[in-house]
């Protein structure tokens, strides 16, 4: 048998440089990277589009914001007949001043978050006129262009929760799918524990590298960001499937293979596919990410860099996890028995077919 | 002989199901009758694609009862629809959310009308104007703030009972009370102490439809909305003012009516429904005086403004009255003399409602992003398409076929099930193009390692797909679970965006499985069919994406 591509030999080195690229990354997601946008903390964040080339200051969009909003307040305290709305507006700016953070996107978009807005009350209609009158004619702002969005305390600590939730009621769905699907297989939890452990790696990946970019430039995870964390979580076992597929199949047709070369075969027969499926969702991410619109383009870069991710974790790091137990590597890894492994024990002989 | 008959019925079913596909895409907007019923085939954009408002409420009272929520949903919805927005949606979430998608609208104001809590409730003294449901008019409570005092000089007496009119709905008192009405024949003869009638059954009165004048018990009647004729004043913008001139007079405002006793109860008489309504204590006298006084005469319900009843005084109410009317005899009057009890139960929301998000997106910003999304598609589509063919050739061609297919029956499938377009819902369709491809590369990988195991072409393409089946539906399966939780996750934060992007991708996976699977398929088969003798192509590995010298490296280093 001629010696082919062994990648299975060099499994400590793929798990090293995956802890190498996700490293930095939890570094930053420790350093307070991730910026929650108000879908998780609340307030109100406002699209604001200018002509291309006469976008202000981030600094005078911020001023004209909060003195408008100052000065309405003010004149709102005098009001006889104030409505409920107006009443918790104003509590809520005696409990935390308006706060307006202006942020340069591409296109002469600009996102300003700021306190929340209160949609009952005339705040909303004061803050635009106050935008229209300084930049309208000398910036090209349009206040039919205006986007916002409003996220009340209530709604962002249980979209903050339903993100965890969904997050962890994804992975046990999937655990549990593969453990069905692979029941046949020996040990079928193992399988569906590494394509776990992908996700996570990938999950680490696309965090580390948003906290990253909102470390340095400010960029926010918002509700639509934890949609493409779920899509790469189901993209990442979707690989680590293809790869496992074929193990369960090798695994049946060359009964008595030692399961590191019987991993790495299938890790070979399918590299080339698994890289050509990832090409083709990369060409259309990529496309959507250089001309689609520019609200979508964070989320178009989350699922992007968690498909490459995917891609890397399920031919590199699941199959070698699962080649690492199968061999009891983790408990020498890990100086639980001192003697090295198990001598190979029948238990960790080759799997016979499950049929 | 069979085979080629089983190919050539399933592309006979791929033509068909393409044909039906690209009728329903190419044919624009559009609603069609089929078979008796209407499809609606248009596109439904998302607030990010057109522009409007979307606001999610809570009620400030945790222990909202359902029916509270219902009826602050229906007033809402009332109040919206009179905004002229497309297609509104007000959806109960939860059990005590609401929530309020008004595309196209931008106007803040408008939207602070819809949804603030200032519903006012009044009932009106109509004189001799015959007012129809929906007219909107101007009253003295709102004008000036005025409420009828029982004294006369303040509420135009002297006003004949003539009403003209086809369509009242009469108010007549309810069960025991120590007024009731006349067994009146005619309208405006109903006199107060024409006694006791205290049996609800007992008291008939006129019905004051033409068509219908028989008196149904309970005093009968007839309802909103017919005749438009008889405004007879003059309709200044703002309202219509009562025959002086003036804003009509208001008699008692939804404050004062006992939410308790408003309710809905059988006709006495005809199978049909009635309204049954209490005025609270502090204000039975002014009603009663007010009744007394204009009795045959017409008295309006009116909410914001406009009126949700009109109906002919033919009693004496005090602290109860019942309207009732021949149209709610069926089941469909049921449900507006139901409507009816919301209204006068919960005039004003009867939840104070909290906004707790909302968004609101630019109406120019939509066609810009629809503009961008379609080059994106274009593009991706392009890269797809041309990677496919040059890496596999001739299956590749076929896959492209194939996806184009995918792409027609996808968006025809978004049109009839009404999916929501949004941004995000457009980036899982793009996404999904690329993984509609995905299947077709797991097979034709399988293929390439038939051939290279020496199969012949035609073998080599159905061991393809079955050997590749098993991983495109473990990967589908699980991406499908996936767009569950998305589903679930979107749906609770009450966004359309997650909930379409959700939805694109599962109907782009599920349809990706048919393209990808069935359509090539069949393809690859009437190829062989076309060409006649798989001989032929035997040597054709090319074709087949396999290169003479890599396929030679590759079997030394297979075995």
């Amino acid at each position: 048998m001629k010696k082919s591509l062994d990648l299975v030999k060099h499994r400590w080195t793929f798990i090293v440089i995956s802890l190498v690229i996700i490293l930095p990354g939890v570094i930053f997601i420790l350093l307070g990277g991730l910026r929650a946008s108000i879908d998780f903390t609340g307030g109100t964040s406002w699209d604001i589009y200018f002509n291309k080339d006469k976008v202000p200051a981030g600094a005078d969009i911020e001023n004209t914001l909060k003195s408008a909003d100052a000065t309405f307040i003010t004149q709102l305290q005098t009001k006889p007949d104030k409505n409920q709305a107006e009443l918790d507006l104003l509590a809520q700016r005696q409990r935390q001043a308006f706060q307006a953070i202006a942020q340069q996107s591409d296109n002469g978009l600009v996102v300003v978050r700021t306190g929340q807005i209160f949609d009952n009350t005339d705040e909303k209609t004061v803050l635009t006129n106050a935008l229209t009158q300084k930049f309208g004619t000398a910036n090209g702002f349009d206040p039919q262009k205006l986007g916002l969005t409003t996220s009340g305390p209530t709604v962002a600590g249980e979209v903050t929760t339903r993100s965890f939730v969904a997050v962890i009621l994804a992975s046990i769905g999937i655990l549990a799918y593969l453990a069905y699907a692979f029941r046949k297989v020996k040990r079928p939890w193992r399988y569906g524990l590494c394509a776990i452990f992908a996700m996570v790696h990938d999950v680490l990946v696309v965090l580390g590298i948003f906290a990253i970019l909102g470390y340095f430039f400010g960029v926010e995870i918002d509700s639509l960001f934890v949609t493409a964390l779920l899509t790469v979580i189901g993209f990442s076992v979707h690989d680590s499937i293809v790869v496992f597929d074929r193990i369960r199949e090798n695994q049946i047709r060359t009964p008595g293979e030692p399961f590191d070369s019987l991993v790495n075969h299938s890790l070979v027969q399918t590299l080339v596919r698994s890289l050509n499926t990832s090409l083709t969702v990369i060409f259309t991410l990529s496309a959507l990410y250089l001309f689609g619109g520019a609200t979508v383009r964070n989320f178009v870069l989350a699922l992007l860099i968690g498909i490459i991710s995917g891609t890397y974790s399920s031919i590199f790091n699941a199959s070698m996890l699962l080649v690492i137990w199968e061999k009891g590597e983790f408990r020498r890894f890990f100086g639980g028995r001192k003697n090295g492994p198990k001598t190979d024990a029948p238990t960790r002989q080759p799997v016979t077919s499950a049929r | 002989m069979h085979r080629v008959r089983n190919n050539l019925l399933a592309l006979l079913g791929i033509a068909l199901i393409v044909a039906v596909a690209a009728w329903i895409v190419f044919g624009g907007n559009r609603t069609e009758n089929i078979l008796g019923g209407s499809l609606d085939l248009s596109v439904k954009e998302g607030l990010d694609l057109q522009g409007g408002y979307q606001i999610l409420l809570q009620a400030r009272d945790n222990n909202v009862t359902a029916d509270r929520l219902q009826a602050a949903r229906q007033i809402i919805e009332k109040r919206v629809n009179g905004l002229g927005t497309n297609e509104p949606s007000i959806t109960i979430q939860g059990n005590n959310r609401i929530s309020v998608e008004l595309p196209g609208v931008t106007d803040e104001n408008a939207v602070k009308k819809a949804i603030g809590s200032t519903g006012r409730l009044e009932f009106i003294d109509a004189g001799t104007t015959q007012l129809n449901t929906g007219d909107t008019v101007q009253t003295t409570y709102c004008t000036t703030g005025s409420l009828y005092q029982a004294a006369p000089n303040l509420c135009g007496t002297g006003v004949t009972s003539s009403t003209t009119a086809t369509s009242t709905t009469s108010t007549t008192p309810s069960t025991p009370s120590n007024e009731a009405i006349g067994p009146g024949g005619t309208p405006g003869a109903t006199t107060p102490g024409a006694t006791t009638g205290t049996t609800p059954g007992a008291t008939a009165t006129a019905a004051t439809t033409p068509g219908a004048t028989t008196a149904a018990a309970g005093g009968a009647s007839t309802t909103p909305g017919a005749s438009p004729t008889v405004s007879a004043t003059a309709t200044p913008a703002p309202g219509k003012l009562n025959a002086s001139n003036q804003p009509f007079q208001t008699v008692i405002t939804g404050d004062q009516l006992d939410p308790a006793k408003i309710d809905i109860g059988f006709a006495d008489t005809g199978g049909g429904y009635k309204v049954l309504f209490g005025v609270k204590a502090d204000a039975t006298n002014t009603f009663s005086n007010f009744t007394s006084q204009h009795l045959g005469q017409q008295m309006a319900i009116v909410l914001d403004g406009q009126v949700i009843s009109a109906a002919t005084i033919q009693g004496v109410i005090s602290n109860q009255g019942e309207i009732t009317s021949p149209n709610w005899q069926t089941a469909a009057g049921k449900a507006d003399a139901q409507n009816l009890v919301l209204q006068l139960k919960y005039g004003s929301l009867p939840v104070q409602l909290d906004v707790i998000a909302s968004r609101k997106v630019g109406a120019t910003l939509g066609t810009d992003s629809i503009d961008r999304s379609l080059i994106a598609g274009i593009v991706g589509l392009g890269i797809v398409a041309a990677f496919m063919i040059l890496y596999f050739r001739l299956p590749g061609l076929l896959a492209v076929f194939a996806l184009v297919i995918y792409s027609i029956i996808n968006f025809a499938l978004f049109k009839l099930l009404g999916v929501v377009l949004t941004l995000a819902g457009i980036a899982g369709f793009i996404l999904s193009i690329g993984m509609a491809v995905d299947a077709n590369v797991l097979i034709f990988a399988r293929m390439k390692e038939e051939l290279r195991l020496g199969r012949s072409i035609e073998r080599a393409v159905e061991e393809g797909f079955r050997n590749a089946w098993p991983s495109i539906r473990d990967s589908n399966i699980s991406t499908l679970i996936t767009c569950g939780i998305l589903y679930w996750f979107g749906d609770f934060t009450g966004t359309s965006t997650i909930k379409g992007f959700a939805l694109t991708l599962a109907i782009g996976v599920l349809c990706s499985m048919f393209t990808a699977i069935t359509v090539t398929h069949t393809f690859l088969r009437l190829m062989f069919l076309i060409t006649g003798s798989q001989r032929h192509l035997t040597r054709g590995g090319w074709w087949f994406g396999m290169n003479r010298t890599r396929r030679q490296a590759e079997e030394v280093q297979q075995v």
